[in-house]
Formats: structure tokens, C-alpha cells, sequence
């Protein structure tokens, strides 16, 4: 524990905002956790309603888990010098997917002891949030908290969030590298390519011929999302394709080089948005505000985890442009590379994200 | 007081004081490279030369001291018209390839061409002749993780070859190959630079390297001894060895 608050001093800024937003999704996944064993605790008949109640928990847990995974996925490209400390220092791939793994379920731990803490402060009216106790039944203010079960529920974060770190982390990748053992980039393969074409069209055929409107939207959504990869990959050769200027090159390329490590949370985003918003649509979002914060909060996760990647893609352009530096580059010419690589990025996911929004517009009115 | 350089030096430097957060790297370094010849810079690792080749090459600004490159001042010069010179003028191989990983190998030699704004043809042309030259041909469509070191070591020399620089410095160019390749890749960086006339600067630890130049200045401790002829040099370290 000592050890880790000294990693947490060294903490820059960004880490340390990824921290808290790690924290903070943990806190408030806790605090649903807590509300929904209320719930069942004071319920007079327990059944599907408090069930339905503790499931509903379980897409921000998995945001909490994609988040961790995004972390721990940062780290080898974002802090090499740490990992090459720790390296140095004898630990192998096992120990250091084990330090790092240990490392995020401490952040959602801490978060989820505070989500605990702001539940007991409510039951314990010290801060009254909504007034009159309208918030008592749903926090079982009048049965006390079984031991077991709240340790269990507040338990289920941090270990979520330390095995998808865990699971995230490939040992082979997270040991320093020869050049050579840098991935070789992906073409996209032809059966991907077809399938990326027709899953999305079948869906959009089978939502507007009106056959299965529900299952179509969704196919088609989900099938625009597994689009995003091949779409960067394209537009990045269409960027760079003939004799292009240097400009033009290397933001063709960068696009393409990154269309699978940023088109995958890309797609996420897209495919999450889309998906949440029929789904919201669908049952009412004005309703609940419970259910309005578990969407956000997943929103938040996917949000935080497209940052992530998007910093330790930027730590590995740095180094990429190291030797265009040594050659003497314009440091202009980088930044107007940068610019129209990032334009491309914007520009495929705003049309992929439109695209699902488009579908998903078209499938709220006919739910 | 400045004074010019003389007039047969292509880069001429004088009295280069360098430090590196206080670690002296240069301690008055001087030195005059001819045009066209093979300059090798020899000592141990850790004496200074790869600090020399970048003040040489404009990457950094000396402490003190002056810099001309054909009788222009470049330590007077600011970073973009550095930058200019960097990829009109010179080229540069260094101790591990540094290839940018994403283009391929004839997109990476042709990227110094198109930098030092050389027409798009002209750059694809001369960046397949110089992989054919250099015998790596059939990587050109390759990117550098799908080859080996050597292969791409070589790109890296046509890379620095490829836009028709005056001055080219190699910063231990041979440290990432095996002993065979190291010859190989040696030889033909030497032969480029003669046949095409162009200054090759040359820093290496292995003295042996002294064959393939035309004068050898040995480096301790910052300090540059007086250029001697390549033949003078085999023949004192033969006479150490004995």
C-alpha cells in the first residue's frame, strides 16, 4: 500500500485525472450497487422488480471493466520508462501485469469505499440530498445493511476492474520491444471487408422492409460499429493514395497505422451511443433518473476509455516523428499532418455515428 | 573576432563547447571536413561523438563556438533555417535505423526527397534506384517491422543518400548489424558517398572502421585530436595492438 501511494505521487496530470475518473465511475457504480440491495432489502416481496433492479447495475460495472481495461492497455505505450524500471528491476511479464492489475482495483476500490461512504452519510440523513425521505425505501434506511452482502456487492468493483486490467494486458506486449517485434500492420482481411459491408446492410434491409424492426436496427447499429476500422483504414488509403505530398502521406498512413487501435474504442463510442439511445428511448429516460445516470455513466466509461487511447496513440506519434524531427521536418508540416489526420478520424466517425444515429431515430418511433 | 574558414573545407567547426545539463560533452572541439572526402571521428563511446555530429549537423546549438558549412555561418542560424539545412544539405544515419514505421520502405526513402522539396516523380525515381542500388529492392513495398535490422539499416543509408545531400553523417551506423553486415552495409554507404562526391562524416568506436576513410580524427574526452591520413592512423593503432 505504501508502494502504491508513492506511484500515486508520482502521478502526472493526465494519470491522474484517469485515476479519478476511474474512482468516480467506481464510486457511483458502488452507490447503484448499495441502492439496489436497499431496494431488495426493503421491499416487502422480493422478486423480479429487485432483480430487474440489481441487472440494470451491470452495464455501468462492465463500463467500469472497459474502462480498467483501457488503463492497463495505456501504460506500456503511454509509460515505458516505468515499465522498463520495473523490468530492470527483475519483474517479469506475470509480476508486472500483476503490479498494474493491483494498481487500477486499488483506484476502484477507493472508489467504491467512497460510494459506500456517501450511502451510509444518506441512510444517516447527515446530508439530505432529496427531501422528505423519499430516497429511505430505496436505501433501506430501515433494515440495517447485512455485512456480507455489501461487502460482497462493493467487492465485485475493484476485482471486476483488476481482471479486465489483468485480461487487457498482453505479456508479450507489455515487455519493452525490439522494433522488430513491433506489430506488423493489419490489412484489413477481405472476409472482414464483407462482413463489415453486409451486416450493416442486412440490418437496414431488415429494419425497413419492416420484417423485425427491433432486431434489424440493431444488427444494422452494431454492424456500422464493426465498420469503423475498415472505414479509417480506407479513408487512409485514399489519403495517401497516387504521389501524394508529405503532408498528404503521412496523415494517409498515421490514419491507417491507427485504424485498428483507435477505430476499436471509435466504434464502441458509435455502437454505445446508438444502442443507448434506443434503448433509452424505448423505455423512457425522462422517467428515471436512475436510469438516465447508469446511461451516463456508461457514456462516461466508453468516453474515458476513447481518451485514453487517443493520449497513448499521441504518446506513440511522438516517437514516430523523432527521426522526421532528426531529418530536419518543418515542425509546420507535422502539425498540418496531425490537423488532417485528426480532420479524417472526426470525419469517419461523425458519419459512422450518424449513420447509427440515423438508424436509430428511424427505430425509436416504431418500438 | 570571426575568421573565415578555409576555403577547401566543405564544414569547418571551431572551439565547440558543449554541455549536457552540465556533463561536459564538448571541450573546445575543432575540426575542418574537405569536400567530398571520408571523415572517420574514432574513440571510445561516451567521448563525444555523436554530440559532435549533431552541433555538426544543426540538430543542436553549440554552447560556444563557431560552425560554417560552406563558408555560411550555421551556429548564427535560426531553428527553421537549420531545420532547411537539415533536409536540403545533409542526410543522416544513426545507431538504429529509425525508420518511420507506418510508410514503407520506398515511401521512407522517398519522404526525404519530398521534404527537401524535390518533385513527387523525381522522389519516387530516385528512391527506387537507390534501394536497388543499396540491394533492397524487394522490400520496397515492405514496412520496417516486417524486416530485419539489416534490411532496414540499409534503408536508412538510402534514405540519407536518397535527396542528393552535400554532407552526410553516420553516428555509428554499423552498431545494430552483425559483423558481416556491418562490413557490408559500411562499404556501401562508402561506396555511394564516393561515386556521387558527397561528404561522409563518420563516427564510430571500432578503429578498424579507419580503412574505409580518407582521414581519421580521433575524439578523447570532447577534445578532437588533428585530423592524420587514414594510412598514418592504421599504422599507429597496428603499432599500439603490437
Amino acid at each position: 500500500m505504501l508502494a502504491y501511494l508513492r506511484l500515486a505521487r508520482g502521478y502526472r496530470t493526465l494519470a491522474l485525472c484517469r485515476w479519478l475518473l476511474t474512482a468516480a465511475a467506481s464510486a457511483a457504480v458502488a452507490a447503484l450497487l448499495l441502492r439496489a440491495l436497499g431496494l431488495a432489502l426493503t421491499s416487502p416481496v422480493p422478486g423480479t422488480a429487485t432483480a430487474m433492479r440489481l441487472l440494470w447495475c451491470l452495464p455501468p460495472l462492465a463500463g467500469v471493466g472497459y474502462l480498467a481495461a483501457a488503463w492497463a492497455r495505456s501504460v506500456p505505450l503511454q509509460q515505458p520508462e516505468r515499465v522498463a524500471g520495473m523490468v530492470a528491476a527483475g519483474a517479469g511479464a506475470g509480476r508486472l501485469r500483476l503490479l498494474l492489475a493491483v494498481e487500477i482495483s486499488l483506484a476502484c476500490a477507493g472508489g467504491a469505499g467512497l460510494g459506500l461512504l456517501g450511502v451510509l452519510v444518506l441512510r444517516a440523513h447527515l446530508l439530505e440530498l432529496v427531501p422528505d425521505g423519499r430516497l429511505d425505501p430505496a436505501l433501506g434506511v430501515r433494515a440495517g445493511l447485512p455485512f456480507a452482502a455489501t461487502a460482497t456487492l462493493l467487492a465485485m468493483v475493484p476485482l471486476l476492474g483488476g481482471l479486465a486490467a489483468a485480461a487487457a494486458l498482453r505479456p508479450k506486449e507489455l515487455l519493452p520491444q525490439e522494433e522488430a517485434e513491433e506489430p506488423v500492420q493489419r490489412r484489413p482481411s477481405y472476409v472482414y471487408v464483407a462482413a463489415a459491408v453486409l451486416v450493416p446492410a442486412a440490418g437496414a434491409a431488415l429494419e425497413i422492409s419492416g420484417t423485425d424492426v427491433l432486431w434489424g436496427g440493431l444488427l444494422a447499429i452494431t454492424g456500422i460499429g464493426l465498420a469503423v476500422p475498415a472505414l479509417l483504414y480506407g479513408a487512409g488509403m485514399v489519403m495517401a493514395w497516387g504521389r501524394p505530398n508529405p503532408v498528404r502521406l503521412l496523415a494517409g498512413r498515421g490514419v491507417q497505422a491507427s485504424a485498428w487501435q483507435l477505430g476499436t474504442p471509435l466504434a464502441v463510442f458509435s455502437v454505445v451511443g446508438a444502442l443507448g439511445a434506443v434503448v433509452t428511448a424505448k423505455l423512457g429516460l425522462g422517467r428515471s433518473p436512475l436510469l438516465l445516470t447508469e446511461t451516463g455513466l456508461v457514456a462516461l466509461c466508453v468516453l474515458g476509455a476513447l481518451l485514453t487511447r487517443v493520449v497513448e496513440l499521441a504518446a506513440l506519434r511522438r516517437r514516430t516523428y523523432a527521426p522526421l524531427l532528426r531529418m530536419g521536418a518543418p515542425s509546420a508540416l507535422l502539425r498540418r499532418s496531425a490537423a488532417l489526420r485528426g480532420g479524417a478520424t472526426v470525419a469517419v466517425t461523425l458519419a459512422a455515428t450518424g449513420g447509427a444515429a440515423a438508424l436509430a431515430a428511424a427505430l425509436t418511433p416504431q418500438l | 573576432m570571426t575568421v573565415a574558414p578555409p576555403d577547401n573545407d566543405v564544414l569547418w567547426a571551431r572551439a565547440l563547447v558543449k554541455a549536457h545539463q552540465g556533463t561536459p560533452a564538448l571541450r573546445s572541439a575543432s575540426i575542418g571536413v574537405r569536400e567530398g572526402e571520408i571523415l572517420a571521428v574514432t574513440g571510445p563511446s561516451g567521448c563525444g561523438k555523436s554530440t559532435l555530429l549533431d552541433c555538426l549537423s544543426g540538430l543542436t546549438c553549440a554552447d560556444e563556438g563557431e560552425i560554417w558549412f560552406n563558408s555560411a555561418p550555421v551556429h548564427t542560424l535560426g531553428r527553421t533555417s537549420r531545420e532547411r539545412l537539415r533536409r536540403e544539405r545533409f542526410g543522416y544515419v544513426g545507431p538504429e535505423p529509425q525508420l518511420v514505421p507506418e510508410l514503407t520502405a520506398a515511401e521512407n526513402v522517398a519522404l526525404s526527397s519530398l521534404l527537401a522539396g524535390i518533385c513527387r516523380k523525381e522522389a519516387v525515381v530516385s528512391a527506387a534506384e537507390w534501394l536497388e542500388r543499396l540491394d533492397v529492392a524487394d522490400c520496397a513495398k515492405r514496412r520496417p517491422a516486417e524486416l530485419r535490422q539489416e534490411q532496414r539499416q540499409r534503408i536508412a543509408v538510402a534514405r540519407a543518400l536518397a535527396h542528393g545531400p552535400t554532407v552526410v553523417f553516420a553516428d555509428e551506423p554499423t552498431a545494430p548489424l552483425y559483423r558481416e553486415a556491418q562490413d557490408q552495409v559500411l562499404r556501401m554507404l562508402v561506396t555511394a558517398s564516393r561515386s556521387h562526391g558527397i561528404t561522409l562524416v563518420l563516427a564510430t568506436h571500432d578503429p578498424s572502421v579507419a580503412r574505409y576513410a580518407d582521414r581519421v580524427a580521433v575524439m578523447t574526452d570532447g577534445r578532437l585530436a588533428t585530423p592524420v591520413r587514414a594510412r598514418q592512423a592504421m599504422a599507429a593503432s597496428t603499432l599500439e595492438e603490437n
